[in-house]
């Protein structure tokens, strides 16, 4: 640990927390109590955190198990069960009756010797990309309280970028865990459809949704990754790997600042050895739709109608409004969505035995306002979910893992993300992109501290 | 993109069938979403897809077994 760069233990990296813990440095009780104090003192500008419970916290760090992560506090969106607690979906309650238990996720993180410190804030019922919707309230972006964190998974990565937490699990089914990271200038990856147990996982019933980790580096989101698949993510070279670039069809329509500063990304790359194609993927066409379908659609069947009926005057007009839409759908678009599912794996499988992976844009604009949750492209002004999952769906419907990493920031100072996508079980290639930029960008978007964090350093 | 009366009588109906009624806020965001979301919806049904075969075994934690 270095002494005279740290001010507060979650001022450090996760792997760095996890060595200290495991040299004796730091003990795991005091590391939890002064996280808790942190979430306690900086969240309230953010409504990043839903929950907090300290005896249970503090019980499964005394009975960590030795391991990678043994004692490292870690945040986890309301998505999954926990022994204590049943998850809420952003929600007043979820209405897939999921009870308290122990959730795939739980089990790999204690098995991992984690403790989990807190539940994290996310949009309602995961259907949105703003997290400004939320029975927890909305969730403030740490680079500007004025403007949206992304969701779905909103508090995960706003946790991790105001230091309250060095790693969150979040979750995506079309986008919610690279939307965040983008918005908050954190690295997130979500892995390949189904290689994270799915019990207790309130959508674990979707063919588009996969948890991940969210942390600030790509060597955290590794040793995070590590621990969900129970399995290790060996760093591999990356000389030579081609990257093919959608530039007609996931590049344009862009905010300019977004569009230079992911162009500079793929500079930075190239001058790291790597080699850009331009690539045509079919069906791109109707990801948007596609995705928002299935989305929408997929849940339906898994619902209670009984916790339906009691959760439906809880919930936010803007949700109950959207999950009374998905009844109207007539069945043929989703027949067709998932054509257009299988003409998109199809070309993606294709392309990805020319190229090593593909890269474009997180989102096409920076976070917008919570108080007006649009974006400005050159095509015009839409909602921030339009927008989004125009880049965000693609990567849910073919199933492969995608990560969002920090590439730059806007005059203004918020973040912009590059989106990396990779085979089918190829998470780890994603990992050792971000890592090369990370080094070709001498690491000044992941190791930039938001305004916030500065201004409440104890 | 249906006319608004159209497009309200269309969702009130839809609704009713399911015992469910709709508030004037509902069907305010239920028409500012059809008009996002429905043209992409309609160009999706006016699409022709019938040489895109369907993907019978639908594994998305793989690669498709045929090209098709």
């Amino acid at each position: 640990m270095n002494e005279a760069r740290i001010s507060h233990p979650q001022d450090i990296s996760l792997r760095d927390q996890a060595e200290a813990i495991a040299s004796g440095e730091l003990s795991a009780s005091e590391l939890l109590n002064v996280t808790l104090a942190r979430i306690e003192e900086r969240d309230g500008a953010l409504d990043s955190i839903a929950d907090v419970f300290a005896p249970q916290s503090a019980q499964m760090s005394r009975e960590a198990p030795a391991g990678p992560l043994h004692g490292v506090p870690i945040a986890i969106k309301d998505q999954f069960a926990l022994p204590w607690r049943a998850p809420r979906d952003g929600a007043f309650k979820s209405p897939y009756g999921i009870a308290p238990g122990e959730s795939g996720v739980f089990r790999r993180l204690r098995d991992a010797g984690a403790v989990v410190v807190a539940v994290s804030n996310m949009h309602e019922f995961g259907l949105g990309s703003t997290g400004h919707v939320s029975a927890y309230g909305p969730c403030a972006n740490p680079w500007d309280p004025s403007r949206c964190s992304g969701g779905s998974s909103s508090g995960s990565a706003a946790a991790v970028a105001a230091r309250l937490v060095a790693g969150a699990i979040g979750t995506d089914s079309g986008g919610s865990i690279r939307f965040p990271c983008a918005y908050c200038g954190v690295t997130g990856l979500k892995h390949t459809w189904g290689q994270v147990p799915r019990d207790g996982f309130t959508h674990g019933y979707l063919t588009l949704g996969a948890p991940g980790p969210i942390c600030r580096d790509a060597a955290d989101a590794r040793l995070l990754a590590e621990a969900l698949l129970a399995r290790p993510l060996e760093q591999r070279p990356t000389k030579g790997l081609r990257v093919g670039l959608p530039r007609a069809q996931l590049w344009s329509d862009l905010d300019p600042e977004v569009d230079a500063a992911c162009s500079e990304a793929v500079e930075r790359l190239g001058e790291a050895g790597i080699e850009f194609r331009e690539v045509s993927l079919a069906g791109v066409e109707h990801a948007l739709i596609a995705t928002v379908l299935l989305i929408s659609l997929e849940g339906l069947p898994a619902a209670k109608p009984e916790l339906e009926a009691e959760i439906n005057p809880h919930l936010s007009p803007l949700v109950r409004a959207l999950t009374k839409s998905q009844l109207l759908v007539p069945s043929i678009a989703l027949l067709k969505s998932n054509r257009v599912r299988a003409q998109i794996r199809r070309s993606i499988a294709a392309t990805l035995r020319e190229v090593d992976a593909l890269a474009w844009p997180s989102t096409p604009a920076p976070a917008p306002l919570i108080e007006e949750p649009t974006v400005r492209l050159p095509s015009g002004d839409y909602p921030a979910d339009f927008a989004n999952v125009r880049l965000g769906g693609v990567a849910n419907l073919a199933g492969v893992p995608a990560a969002s990493v920090p590439c730059g920031f806007t005059e203004a100072g918020l973040p912009i993300g590059l989106q990396l996508l990779a085979p089918w079980q190829q998470d780890a290639r994603l990992l050792d992109l971000a890592e090369l930029l990370e080094v070709f960008t001498e690491r000044r978007y992941v190791e930039a501290v938001p305004p916030l964090a500065l201004e409440t350093a104890a | 993109m249906r006319d608004p009366e159209q497009f309200e009588v269309f969702v009130r109906a839809g609704l009713a069938q399911h015992g469910l009624e709709v508030d004037d806020l509902e069907l305010h965001i239920m028409r500012l979403a059809e008009e996002l979301y429905g043209p992409l919806r309609d160009a999706l049904l006016a699409s022709d897809l019938s040489d895109v075969p369907p993907e019978l075994e639908l594994d998305p934690s793989r690669a498709p077994r045929s090209e098709g």
